[in-house]
């Protein structure tokens, strides 16, 4: 027995080399006032692609990334979203870095999915800098580097190009934008219940580790499984400690208030580990599931409530 | 005062890091300082709207924001603008390389009116991609149809998982981000159709 599930308005397009899914639950309202809609919250990826992506040297990050030793005034898009993946750098020790960039590039994650060229950042040899050297000053919404930087935001980006897409559909009775995994889901699914959302398994391909009920809540999943290093058994997370990919973690999710949060300390907490990780959830008021190396799943004590029976 | 480092410390403390609010905001309750940021962050970016983008260099992606927007640029015969009118501001670091964006060569020649369709794969299985051509250049390249992939994929994984082991059906499945590689055989595959 198939069962289609996804029966609201459905748009899938795709941004930051991942499909992303809107699916709007709202009976009664007007298929091109939705499709207008759609269109307006895809923007907000785009938009957010085109500032903060590492991978395009038009961007205005890749800009930012050139500019050593002075101040820039940057838009507030990209000063958030750096402003919110520092303040994850300094709560985690440097667990999540938004200077990460040059250890990705060495890992293989160089290639810009649409034109598939290789970006390289030009950085002397002995400047391994890290989140400190990214200075922000709030007033004036300057960025400085103290020392050739390569950013990355990919742990913040998506997540908040999902929480900016959501404001341009907030009123409908229920929506769930899906990008490529992170995902936050608003009001009812076209059942009139909480939307069921599944947590994919690390391991088993075809299996979920468990299914929750989620409503006005963001959940992100940071894995070990799905975007392997061309060389060698690594994946995308690296430590930025040893510049390797994290290994005390398969996967973690988080449930937070807003995706760019959850996002963020799912990718933090999957670098942490279980033990520090459900500690820094527990401090930020969030909740999570974390499977650890041996498969060995530890929650927070408020996971429990979501958990779909 | 008179130790070469200092004014350096000094001058970084004197910056307001984002530490410093974090650390207050962490002493209060369960609601962690940074939900309260990113909320408010996305308030006031959203309110301040898309609009403010005006360089030459973002063009390409106002004009089109559909997952083609970036091949639309290109492929149209557009002048790949985003590398030469973002540096020319910006100052190189030392030693600086402009690094290639050209390195796969995009098709100049425009394509021939038409909607036409292509199909890729990936692990989970295959996706279309319609690619409607205007005037030559990709008006959209939408998803159309997922053989067994997003959504459908997780849908069809799920009905089976939920079958075999009773697990409740589920709307959609978060997990660690997977690309976009059978969108990307779709949509070649369309515009090897549209080629003129």
């Amino acid at each position: 027995m198939i069962q289609e599930l996804t029966r609201g308005y459905v748009q899938t397009r795709v941004f930051m080399d991942t499909p992303v899914v809107i699916e709007l639950a709202a009976p009664g309202y007007d298929d091109a006032e939705l499709a207008e809609r759609t269109d307006r919250a895809f923007d907000w990826f785009a938009e957010v692609e085109r500032r903060c992506s590492r991978f395009d040297e038009g961007s205005e990050l890749r800009s930012l990334s050139r500019q050593i030793g002075e101040p820039l005034r940057v838009s507030a898009l990209l000063f958030s979203a750096l402003d919110l993946a520092l303040n994850v750098a300094h709560l985690t020790g440097g667990a999540l870095d938004p200077a990460i960039g040059r250890a990705m590039e060495r890992s293989g994650f160089n290639t810009n999915y649409v034109t598939g060229a290789r970006v390289t950042s030009p950085l002397p040899a002995d400047s391994p800098g890290t989140y400190k050297d990214i200075l922000l000053d709030c007033d004036a919404q300057t960025v400085t580097l103290l020392r050739p930087l390569a950013l990355d935001l990919g742990a913040v980006a998506k997540g908040l190009a999902v929480d900016l897409a959501a404001e341009e559909l907030s009123g409908l009775p229920g929506f769930v934008i899906n990008a490529g995994g992170d995902i936050l889901a608003r009001g009812l699914n076209p059942d009139g219940e909480p939307w069921r959302i599944g947590i994919r398994h690390p391991r088993r391909q075809a299996e979920l580790l468990t299914s929750l009920r989620i409503t006005d809540a963001a959940v992100c999943t940071s894995g070990d499984y799905e975007r392997p290093q061309a060389t060698g058994d690594g994946h995308h997370i690296i430590d930025p400690a040893s510049g390797s990919s994290a290994s005390l973690a398969v996967s973690v999710t988080v449930i937070a208030p807003t995706a760019v949060v959850a996002d963020a300390l799912s990718t933090a907490v999957f670098v942490l580990g279980p033990a520090a990780g459900v500690d820094l959830l527990d401090r930020e008021g969030v909740d999570g599931l974390i499977v650890d190396a041996d498969l060995n799943i530890v929650t927070t004590t408020g996971m429990e409530r979501y958990v779909s029976r | 005062m008179k130790s070469g480092r200092r004014p350096k410390k000094h001058q970084a403390r004197s910056v307001p890091t984002p530490a410093a609010p974090a650390k207050k905001r962490r002493k209060g309750k369960l609601s962690g300082g940074i939900i309260a940021l990113s909320s408010a962050a996305i308030v006031s970016i959203y309110a301040l709207g898309r609009a403010n983008t005006s360089a030459g260099s973002e063009q390409a992606f106002v004009d089109a924001p559909t997952a083609a927007a970036p091949v639309v640029a290109r492929a149209g015969g557009a002048t790949p603008a985003a590398p030469t009118t973002a540096t020319a501001g910006a100052r190189p670091a030392p030693g600086a390389a402009p690094s290639s964006t050209q390195i796969v060569p995009t098709p100049a020649a425009s394509y021939k009116d038409g909607t036409y369709a292509g199909n890729g794969n990936s692990r989970h299985g295959g996706m279309q991609v319609t690619v409607v051509i205007k005037g030559g250049k990709i008006a959209s390249a939408n998803v159309t149809s997922c053989g067994t992939r997003y959504p459908c994929s997780d849908v069809n994984s799920l009905v089976r998982a939920a079958v075999s082991k009773q697990v409740v059906p589920v709307n959609h499945v978060s997990g660690s981000t997977d690309s976009s590689q059978a969108y990307k055989q779709a949509l070649t595959n369309a515009l090897k159709q549209a080629k003129a």
